[in-house]
């Protein structure tokens, strides 16, 4: 069952076994698989319930909807990064791109060398990501309907040499609406809110949507329930309230939001770690101009990567292109000159790069704020292969026939020649250059086998409080190079496992309980 | 009579401004559809910025007074107020911000700019008109719905 606010005419007051904050890549999967497993789940999630009916294939309306501060979100840095984040159910799944890439071994190996996570091992990880894949329909993008701005990037890359393939992603029968950031207007992608959301109610849990958790419960060190309310989502203002008991809470509000409300609740603490360790995958994206069409809105926007250095460097390039209203913001100048570049809008095209990076920011809780503050800096490293990933995605469109190139940097508006590559190479940028945007939040509750360097154990259970598990990308301990969402859903998997036991730990204490009462 | 006119989040004198800027942010070509800036600073009003944070609206007001009193000065060679400078001087001054070197101006100019492309270039005509149909494409999504196994 998912109920909205306007489903609500009185307080909820409910008893269950798990309850869920969030509904993202972590909220949903643990919900499911917890349904599945016999146990009673309630979801809360902060964001609206929206299908493809809601859609209108405006950019503008979807971010206003289904973004989180209407898509206003940025780190305070330098420089300042956008941080798109979703805010309805399903979380960022609903509005994210569909690359679902496995862990790393590298990075696996990193977290088991250096984190002590020897548990999480890649051949128990990779039967969850098989088990989820399955589930979502993984594939690699259909060559048919990558469009011609992938494909003319991947040529380029060829051309070069760069290994470079088509991304695995999360659609069935997609077609190439090229919308996938905004909501997936026919279904084919396999976001939370089409795929473990409905399953999980389908197996009886209920998810609660408009509703916002403001507390979780904590008696004799245990979570046991979560408190909130309804928000109406025209007004913004509280409604009805709900009072969730439960035997295990699952906090799964993203990278942002889930550090941000243990620090305003004051829970699991302890380690200082909490909020920090932030790491966002910087990404950089330059524009070209070709002499044909490329009409970058058709097609799967990310549907192709170059991972030629990915291994020595942590750059990863993968497609990212968006509808004119969105994308006439990437493009530089003002005026006429801008105007001149919009009106040959179908010859540019666009590519991305993301950075694994090693600098780290935090999120902060300010006493009268009902906000998160994140703050990000970059450092000297992460510029370095920034600058890197300008200079070879230049290269790389120069390659494929590209007349100019639009770098968006400050000190460069566009390149006309390839020559004009190798000198931007030796140019000395700094963070204040480049124009940096973000998606991928992590790290803020990282997960150890040190519970004073650490929030969570292997098993994601907050080393603080007993029975609270964290499910989403703030447990990774370090960048993850790739985008994140599957390794999400295959931690998220793993601990719901995890959480049955315990589960049935608990019932068993209790028979053996009650059978002792009856003797 | 005519009733004053009332925005939302803006007052008068801001919208006034906004105004003002709208066509020499976006600029003018045969390709594309004309500018119409009154319309776009309603919808900016009614459906941007009530709809966005107190923190982001404070801070989309603030540039518009910035633009007026502060950034002429600051990429202008002599000092006039936002109102009193031509079409060409208007687009000199959006070109300097938008290049700023100062990474706070040039990221504060692609939050002016962007509530200002999202109003004109999200306009069916105006999109269509540089290849992209996106009522077309609501009508094509809306006949086909991927169904899970």
């Amino acid at each position: 069952m998912i109920l909205s606010y306007q489903d609500i005419h009185s307080d909820v007051k409910v008893d269950c076994d798990v309850a869920v904050i969030g509904s993202g890549a972590g909220g949903a999967v643990v919900a499911k698989e917890l349904a599945e497993m016999g146990h009673s789940v309630a979801v809360v999630e902060e964001g609206g319930y929206f299908t493809r009916k809601d859609f209108r294939c405006r950019p503008v309306e979807s971010m206003l909807s289904m973004y989180r501060d209407s898509g206003q979100t940025f780190t305070l840095g330098r420089p300042i990064c956008i941080l798109p984040l979703g805010k309805t159910v399903g979380g960022t799944t609903t509005i994210n791109s569909g690359t679902c890439l496995r862990i790393p071994p590298k990075v696996l190996k990193e977290w088991q060398e250096n984190y002590g996570l020897k548990e999480l091992n890649e051949e128990e990880l990779g039967l969850f990501c098989e088990r989820i894949e399955r589930f979502l329909y993984v594939q690699p993008a259909d060559p048919e309907v990558v469009g011609t701005n992938n494909l003319k990037f991947k040529e380029g890359a060829d051309k070069l040499g760069y290994s470079a393939g088509f991304l695995p992603r999360n659609a069935k029968e997609c077609d190439g609406s090229g919308l996938c950031t905004f909501c997936c207007p026919i279904d084919a992608k396999q976001s939370m809110n089409i795929s473990y959301i409905p399953e999980a109610s389908k197996l009886g849990a209920t998810i609660y949507a408009n509703c916002l958790a403001e507390k979780i419960v904590v008696e004799n060190g245990r979570a046991t329930g979560v408190l909130g309310h309804f928000v109406d989502p025209d007004s913004g203002r509280k409604a009805k309230s709900i009072q969730l008991g439960a035997k295990v809470v699952i906090l799964a509000a993203g990278a942002i939001y889930t550090p941000y409300f243990l620090l305003k609740n004051k829970l699991a603490t302890s380690s200082g770690q909490v909020g920090k360790h932030l790491r966002i995958h910087p990404c950089v994206g330059v524009a070209a101009s070709f002499d044909e069409d490329v009409c970058c809105w058709d097609g799967i926007p990310q549907s192709t990567y170059v991972d030629e250095f990915f291994e020595e460097e942590g750059i990863m390039f993968e497609g990212a292109t968006t509808p004119p209203e969105v994308q006439s913001n990437t493009l530089p100048y003002a005026g006429n000159k801008h105007a001149k570049l919009m009106s040959q809008f179908s010859k540019i095209a666009l590519f991305g790069s993301m950075v694994s990076d090693t600098s780290e920011g935090s999120v902060r809780a300010l006493p009268f704020s009902h906000r998160p503050i994140v703050l990000y800096n970059l450092n000297k490293n992460d510029i370095r292969r920034l600058q890197l990933s300008v200079v070879h995605l230049a290269e790389i469109w120069f390659a494929t026939g590209a007349k100019r190139v639009y770098p968006m940097l400050a000190t460069m508006a566009e390149l006309t020649s390839p020559k004009q590559v190798e000198e931007l190479k030796r140019f000395k940028l700094s963070g204040k250059d480049f124009t940096i945007t973000a998606y991928h939040p992590m790290g803020t509750c990282r997960m150890g086998s040190d519970p004073t360097k650490s929030v969570v154990n292997v098993n994601c259970e907050t080393w603080d409080v007993k029975r609270l598990f964290i499910c989403d990308a703030s447990v990774f301990p370090t960048s993850l190079g790739v985008n994140p969402q599957m390794t999400i859903m295959a931690i998220a998997t793993r601990t719901a496992a995890h959480i049955d036991g315990v589960l049935a730990r608990t019932n068993s204490t209790k028979e053996v309980i009650m059978n002792d009462d009856t003797v | 009579m005519k009733s004053p006119e009332r925005y939302k989040v803006l007052t008068k004198y801001e919208a006034e401004i906004l105004r003002a800027a709208i066509p020499d942010v976006l600029g003018e070509n045969e390709g594309l559809p004309p500018v119409d800036a009154d319309r776009i600073v309603r919808w900016i009003d009614t459906q941007y910025l009530a709809k966005s944070t107190f923190e982001f609206r404070l801070l989309y007001r603030f540039l518009i007074l910035a633009l007026q009193f502060l950034f002429p000065f600051l990429f202008g060679s002599e000092y006039k107020i936002f109102l009193q400078l031509s079409s060409e001087e208007k687009q000199h001054l959006f070109n300097k911000w938008a290049q700023s070197r100062l990474y706070l101006l040039r990221n504060s100019f692609t939050i002016f700019r962007l509530a200002i492309c999202f109003a004109y270039y999200g306009q069916d005509e105006v999109s269509r008109a540089i290849g992209y149909d996106a009522a077309a494409k609501l009508e094509e999504a809306s006949k086909r719905q991927v169904v899970r196994d």
